[in-house]
């Protein structure tokens, strides 16, 4: 560009020079490859922007409403260990879990803290009849079908997928709950399987994937650790385990509940696991 | 290249870093706003779900209770002994013909004492559940019954029942928490806990009659005194959780 040939019409401007000032000068050679290169990497950065800023871990997780009584789950389930079905009734016998009724929280509320202003409206409820209006936390869309019940009583624990809420003061999701997220597990469940049964912790100590229960001081056999191991609502279980020996657990407990044969082979379907029709009905 | 573009090159790249700030941010701290639908069609359809808010009735709710003075097939709950602990004018003395006491049923009752009945009357039933401790410490308390005295080791099975789903005294009704065959299952439960509170040593298997002639009184064992530096929760620096993190 630097040697352009000189043109009639600037033959009379003002300094007389007669060379044109280039359009583009030297540098934009440089800019275009800068262009370029930008252009480039700004794909990238769009995609890598759309595939974190629309993960449902990133849309879904975190979720934590202001509800009308601010229910502290860190000192009810964890401090003073009310099991999640004291309350949460349903959860063994219907797909849902239910928001308990009034009357519950009146069973201790009627005498502890009578007079709390927290607890008033509890109490008005109590009262009037109307419902105390909890925000649900964890809501499913609308086209999935959901059952706890098929998943808490097959040793599926509630922490699989709302997390540790006995150490929640507020509850909030903490799971994303989308379909990648549920057909993760449901492609492999022995993951997330838990004994629900005396019998399923007595044979994973026998295979040593437990520690047997501490001898008692009295000599008397203990069975409350055994108990413990096998409450599927007790939500600090399996946090000393590595990923390896869960596992581990879940193959046993899966040929404890004759779902596999001896050789780990499948005896029963486990395709209806990840068929549309289960969670889509 | 002129300075301006080096500037302006600085820049975008600067603003550039904001966007990933801001998703980070958002992933990991929490939020008062639901979650955000990027396709919203049929996630929320035109139906109610459990225990939802319907605006079209009365009392608001969208479940519905049977309509008054009708019964379910199969609820009229007839059966005076199995449904409500009697037999003619007096509290069942026995079980009833629909539950059989086995291993199972007292084991399933054990299960179900852990949840319902352990806040309060406490592991082995002595009325010394986790809700009892608290209570006592905000001096808020009650009289909670020692399922090991004589008085509650007199009351017929069906009296049990019956506390169990209506209530006595300072106690609430658990019949819309327990199922019937449930309750009864933890009367089996509480016969059993009261069997093994008050047992004779010479009834014990050999070997735990060995052991515990083995063991040397409470005070003698250094092992079951408690460590004097534990302070009971009443007494600890205000704002600390016993055993929370």
């Amino acid at each position: 560009m630097t040697d352009e040939p000189k043109l009639e019409s600037d033959a009379g401007n003002s300094e007389g020079i007669g060379v044109r000032e280039p359009i583009f000068p030297p540098w934009t050679d440089h800019l275009v490859k800068l262009l370029g290169l930008g252009g480039a990497f700004s794909g990238a950065y769009v995609a890598i922007l759309a595939i974190f800023g629309l993960s449902p871990y990133m849309i879904a997780i975190g979720y934590m409403p202001k509800q009308v009584v601010s229910y502290d789950h860190s000192l009810h389930a964890g401090e003073l260990g009310i099991d999640c079905r004291y309350c949460h009734t349903t959860v063994e016998y219907a797909a849902f879990a239910a928001i308990p009724p009034t009357q519950t929280c009146m069973n201790c509320h009627d005498k502890i803290f009578k007079t709390s202003p927290k607890l008033a409206p509890v109490r008005e409820s109590y009262a009037s009849g109307e419902a105390v209006e909890w925000t649900k936390v964890h809501d499913l869309p609308g086209y999935v079908y959901f059952n706890h019940s098929a998943h808490v009583t097959r040793g599926v624990s509630c922490v699989s997928c709302h997390g540790r809420v006995d150490r929640m003061e507020e509850v909030f999701q903490q799971e994303p709950l989308s379909m990648g997220w549920c057909l993760d597990c449901h492609r492999a469940p022995a993951k997330n399987l838990r004994p629900v049964r005396i019998s399923e912790v007595d044979a994973l100590v026998a295979q040593g994937l437990l520690e047997a229960p501490p001898p008692s001081k009295s000599g008397i056999p203990a069975n409350r650790r055994l108990l413990d191991d096998a409450r599927v609502t007790n939500l600090g279980w399996g946090q000393d385990l590595s990923k390896s020996d869960r596992e581990k657990i879940g193959q046993v407990l899966l040929a404890e509940r004759g779902l596999v044969d001896g050789g780990g082979n499948p005896t029963v379907r486990f395709d209806t696991l990840t068929s549309c029709s289960t969670c889509h009905r | 290249m002129p300075r301006w573009i080096y500037t302006a090159i600085i820049l975008v790249n600067l603003v550039m870093i904001i966007p990933p700030v801001l998703i980070y941010k958002a992933r990991s701290t929490k939020s008062r706003q639901p979650r955000i639908h990027l396709f919203p069609d049929m996630d929320n359809q035109k139906r109610f779900k459990e225990q939802q808010a319907n605006p079209l009735f009365a009392d608001g709710r969208a479940m519905r209770l049977p309509a008054a003075g009708t019964v379910a097939r199969g609820e009229l709950f007839s059966d005076d002994h199995y449904y409500r602990g009697r037999t003619s004018d007096a509290w069942a003395t026995a079980f009833p013909q629909q539950v059989t006491v086995n291993a199972d049923l007292v084991d399933r009752g054990r299960d179900r004492y852990g949840i319902f009945c352990t806040p309060c009357h406490g592991i082995s039933g002595h009325g010394d559940g986790m809700i009892k401790l608290r209570s006592e410490s905000l001096e808020q308390t009650w009289e909670i019954l020692d399922l090991n005295t004589q008085k509650a080791r007199d009351y017929p099975v069906g009296h049990i029942f019956n506390i169990m789903t209506n209530g006595i005294n300072t106690m609430p009704p658990y019949r819309s928490q327990i199922p019937v065959e449930d309750r009864w299952a933890i009367v089996a439960w509480v016969r059993a806990l009261q069997y093994s509170q008050a047992v004779e040593v010479s009834q014990l298997p050999p070997d735990v009659q060995g052991a515990l002639r083995a063991r040397k009184p409470r005070d003698e064992n250094p092992k079951d005194v408690m460590p004097t530096d534990v302070k009971p929760i009443d007494q600890q620096p205000k704002g600390t959780k016993p055993g929370g993190k």
